[in-house]
């Protein structure tokens, strides 16, 4: 067995459980039976279960624990006691003087033997990511679509022959795992002693040929070893949900080696409907159309509309997808593939749709021009202030009402009919204008934008106070003019020339 | 290897013998400690109690006490005889000079053994609570553990004591100098968990968070004793076991607990609830801008006794909140209603004066909308005059069907915007 040169810790039982301050008298290692990695992707933090085989004498017992040179962190380390419960008591954790890589665990023991133990904790360096090739086929109405898992390890340690969950989901972590396990210990530090360190070293030595998997149900099991002579499928991820996350467990167990990205499969799903969308909004600042994939995170569905049976890592709609990198290709009939592009995508929920940013489309142009202008309903109020004795005229306040009226020209050059959004904003409340008379409000003295959009074709949706989205189906080739105007009405507009100062009496 | 720097302290009997405090001479017996007690529940001060048992003389016995490389508050130290055979006195205690010692003299009826307790309090130490809470798979009930770490830097190394670090009485074989210890103090099993859902534009945007409410009360399983301010870190259990001879757990999330009395809710921001989703949009008041404000008059006296209207200083300021809610959350592959908490943030005088649930069916230029009775999915909450909290029953949704709630607020008596300044 491989092991890293640097072993993250040992567990010494001190048989001979004498006073505080007594040298280590007999060190053994248990051996360790089995380790379980969950690991997660919001936050630099992995939780590492392990099961070991402890032999106790009856009394009180001193188990040493220590982690020189790495990132766990010390207060999240726990010790379970798995079995012999009404016989064997965790009396107190202890952490020794100036020390932040060790601790100690009395326990109080009425039987002499082995007792099965778990020690869990978190350490930093271990995160996870998702990510995705989609592959359009040559229409843009199918995609195959594999995600991947990527297990990155820089802790500094070999996790080796490891149950490897990954915790789909942000957790709320209020320090990070990574200060905390740097914190130095309260009060002067203390040198560490010979025969601590003499005791590492020889735990180290042993830890060598140890780490035998073993029976521990879920944490033991399958073993890493693969025969050679089979064909060998990649490993399926099982995925579950767990309170507001999703664990991902990767089938049987996995050497995770320091600084060795390992990536597998975690979904691979042929034929999933396409849908392409055209989006331009104001908001985002866009000049051009971007193109969208949209998808839905729904299971399967055949030409009958009826759930396909699929296993769950060839369907869709059964867990989220996690957040990670996409990248799309589009393939030719003769399989090549062209590179579409690559985007970050958020998490998608079950049942919610997947929307991929492709890129800037430059087949579908659109040409707003502003074909005309005008200004009306122009009414100038003089305010004055009493000061004093006297009213003093500050200026004219104008209101008028201006207009412009915009033609937008929108050419689709795609073989296919296609579908646009365009959303857009304007500089003062929006009150929509409808195909009847003038809206409310028109004749009144709040400002505002008056948006006649009532000729579009399809619906218009307004989004907020600013924002008014409208939505069109373009044929292919096909030319089509959107005509609507916007009256802004001004109101109290300050003077640029009438600013002089007259004084009159009461 | 004990590594503090040992510290002393000692009693000693000086066996009447008068002599003056400059020179003392001191013929001594060292009392073992018998019991120890540490208190670190006042927080500020650790109370060390310990009990030894002296051979008193009869008459006036000198009681003698000093310490060294620890730091003892001199004027705290109080002398009681808790056992004796006969009457016994203490006559008057005694500061010898530039000396961390002081010695009381004794008055015993009979010679014999006396048990002794001296209480004093000493600094540097410390207790810092910590919780664990590990949670049913279906997120119904919880155990909490509470956690005392307390921290030995006072320069003296106890043997066998009991440690009372504000929650719960740990009896510990060794507490050396330089050490902590975390102690299980408390624990609370099948602790009522109630799951909420909130989203509060002022803290994040774009996320909705799941919490988990505990309440510190007998009807809750808690109630012992008011929750000190500590770091909670959840567990939640797995579905299945598989074999597995500890039930796996994974990690929730983890909060600070806030000091919490008793019967008082102890709210946990576990983490992001990815699958509620909330977007939130300024809109115009219905009707448009013109109703964005209603003006106010106000009856007028002039000096001279006319009566009149006039427009006064206040108006009412309208505003409406539209809020996009989706909620994909399933539980065991069903999809499930979830109560979602909208928090606002408002001051002054206002209420709500209008609320509108919209259910939207189909997209783009299919999308219908169709208003729906609120009554059973939606509560106002008024928190106080700064705080409002919209209840919402979220029924699933899909990407064919979502909800979008508008929310008229209506502050009033707003200072109206002052008159436009002179260029």
């Amino acid at each position: 067995m491989n092991r890293s040169p640097r072993v993250l810790f040992f567990a010494a039982l001190l048989l001979a459980a004498g006073p505080a301050g007594a040298a280590v008298d007999v060190v053994t290692l248990p051996t360790r039976e089995g380790t379980q990695l969950t690991i997660y992707n919001s936050e630099d933090i992995t939780m590492v279960r392990e099961h070991r085989l402890l032999t106790v004498k009856e009394g009180v017992n001193r188990i040493q624990f220590a982690w020189a040179n790495t990132l766990i962190d010390p207060t999240s380390i726990e010790f379970r006691i798995l079995d012999q419960q009404d016989k064997v008591d965790l009396v107190d954790t202890t952490f020794p003087a100036g020390r932040n890589d060790a601790l100690q665990w009395n326990i109080k023991s009425q039987m002499a033997g082995k007792i099965a133990v778990e020690i869990r904790y978190f350490t930093s360096g271990i995160t996870w990511a998702a990510d995705y090739v989609g592959i359009a086929n040559e229409d843009e109405t199918k995609l195959a679509v594999t995600g991947y898992v990527r297990v990155f390890n820089n802790s500094g340690e070999l996790y080796d022959n490891a149950q490897t969950r990954m915790v789909v989901g942000n957790i709320n972590l209020v320090e990070k795992i990574a200060e905390l396990a740097r914190r130095p210990p309260p009060g002067p530090a203390a040198p560490q002693s010979n025969l601590a360190q003499q005791a590492f070293a020889n735990s180290l030595a042993k830890a060598e040929g140890m780490a035998v998997p073993g029976p521990m149900g879920g944490m033991g099991g399958m073993g890493g070893g693969m025969g050679f002579a089979q064909p060998q499928k990649p490993k399926a991820v099982v995925k579950e949900g767990l309170s507001e996350y999703f664990l991902f467990t990767i089938e049987g167990r996995e050497d995770i080696k320091d600084k060795e990205p390992k990536r597998l499969v975690a979904m691979k799903v042929a034929e999933v409907p396409l849908e392409s969308i055209y989006k331009l909004s104001d908001r985002a600042g866009e000049t051009q159309f971007t193109k969208y994939y949209r998808f839905k995170n729904v299971k399967l569905l055949d030409e009958n509309g009826k759930e396909k049976k699929l296993s769950a890592m060839e369907n869709l709609g059964l867990s989220p997808l996690p957040n990670g990198m996409v990248r799309l290709f589009s393939e030719y009939k003769n399989k090549d593939l062209a590179y579409v592009g690559g985007t970050q995508t958020k998490y998608v929920p079950i049942g919610d749709r997947v929307e991929v940013n492709v890129g800037a489309d430059k087949d579908i142009t659109i040409q707003r021009h502003l074909k005309d202008q005008k200004i009306g309903n122009v009414a100038v109020r003089q305010y004055k202030r009493r000061v004093d004795d006297q009213f003093v005229q500050y200026y004219d306040l104008v209101d008028y009402d201006e207009t412009f009226y915009f033609e937008e020209e929108v050419v689709s050059g795609k073989p296919v009919p296609v579908k646009t959004e365009v959303e857009r904003h304007f500089e003062a409340d929006v009150v929509l204008w409808g195909e009847g008379d003038q809206p409310a409000g028109w004749n009144g003295n709040a400002p505002g934008a008056y948006v006649d959009l009532h000729t579009i074709a399809g619906r218009v949706e307004r989004v907020d106070q600013q924002d008014v989205k409208y939505f069109l189906d373009l044929k292919p080739g096909k030319k089509q003019l959107v005509q609507y105007s916007v009256t802004y009405k001004r109101r109290k507009v300050g003077p640029e020339l009438n600013t002089e100062r007259k004084r009159e009496p009461l | 290897m004990r590594t503090f720097v040992s510290a002393f302290l000692g009693i000693f009997v000086l066996l009447a013998v008068a002599l003056p405090a400059q020179a003392r001479i001191k013929l001594t017996t060292l009392p073992e400690r018998e019991s120890v007690r540490i208190d670190i529940q006042n927080g500020r001060y650790t109370l060390v109690e310990e009990e030894r048992t002296v051979n008193l003389q009869a008459g006036r016995n000198q009681v003698d006490f000093s310490w060294a490389n620890i730091n003892i508050d001199k004027d705290s130290i109080v002398f009681r005889i808790i056992r004796a055979d006969g009457e016994v006195n203490v006559l008057n205690t005694n500061y010898p000079p530039n000396e961390n010692a002081l010695y009381w003299t004794v008055s015993a009826e009979k010679a014999g053994p006396a048990v002794v307790r001296i209480s004093y309090l000493i600094a540097n130490m410390a207790a810092e609570p910590s919780y664990q809470g590990v949670v049913e798979n279906d997120e119904k009930k919880l155990l909490l553990q509470v956690y005392m770490t307390v921290t030995n830097t006072s320069g003296e190394s106890f043997g066998e004591c009991a440690v009372q670090p504000g929650v719960g009485k740990t009896t510990v074989r060794y507490f050396n100098d330089g050490e902590r210890k975390r102690m299980l103090a408390a624990k609370f099993a099948e602790v009522p968990v109630a799951k909420r859902y909130v989203f509060d534009a002022a803290v994040d945007q774009e996320k909705t968070r799941m919490y988990y409410r505990l309440t510190n009360d007998k009807e809750n399983q808690m109630g012992g004793f008011p929750l000190p301010y500590g770091k909670v870190r959840l567990f939640i259990k797995e579905p299945k076991a598989d074999g597995d001879v500890a039930r796996s757990q994974a990690f929730l999330g983890e909060d600070w607990a806030q000091y919490t009395p008793l019967f008082a809710p102890l709210d946990l921001y576990v983490g992001v609830a990815q699958d509620v989703k909330v977007e939130r949009f300024q809109m115009d008041p219905e009707g448009g801008v013109r109703n964005a404000f209603d003006e106010l008059t106000a009856p007028r006296y002039t000096i001279d006794g006319k009566e009149g209207v006039t427009k006064p200083l206040f108006r009412n300021v309208r505003s409406r909140m539209r809020y996009r809610l989706q909620n994909f959350k399933t539980e065991k592959g069903d999809p499930i209603t979830v109560p979602l908490t909208i928090k606002e943030h408002v001051d002054g005088q206002w209420i709500v004066e209008k609320v509108v649930l919209k259910e939207i069916l189909g997209e783009r230029n299919e999308q219908k909308e169709k208003e729906i009775p609120y009554a059973d999915l939606f509560t106002v909450k008024r928190i106080d005059v700064n705080n409002v909290e919209y209840e919402v029953k979220l029924p699933p949704t899909t990407i064919d069907k979502k909800y979008d709630l508008y929310v008229t607020t209506l502050k009033m008596f707003v200072r109206s915007p002052a008159p436009p300044a002179a260029p």
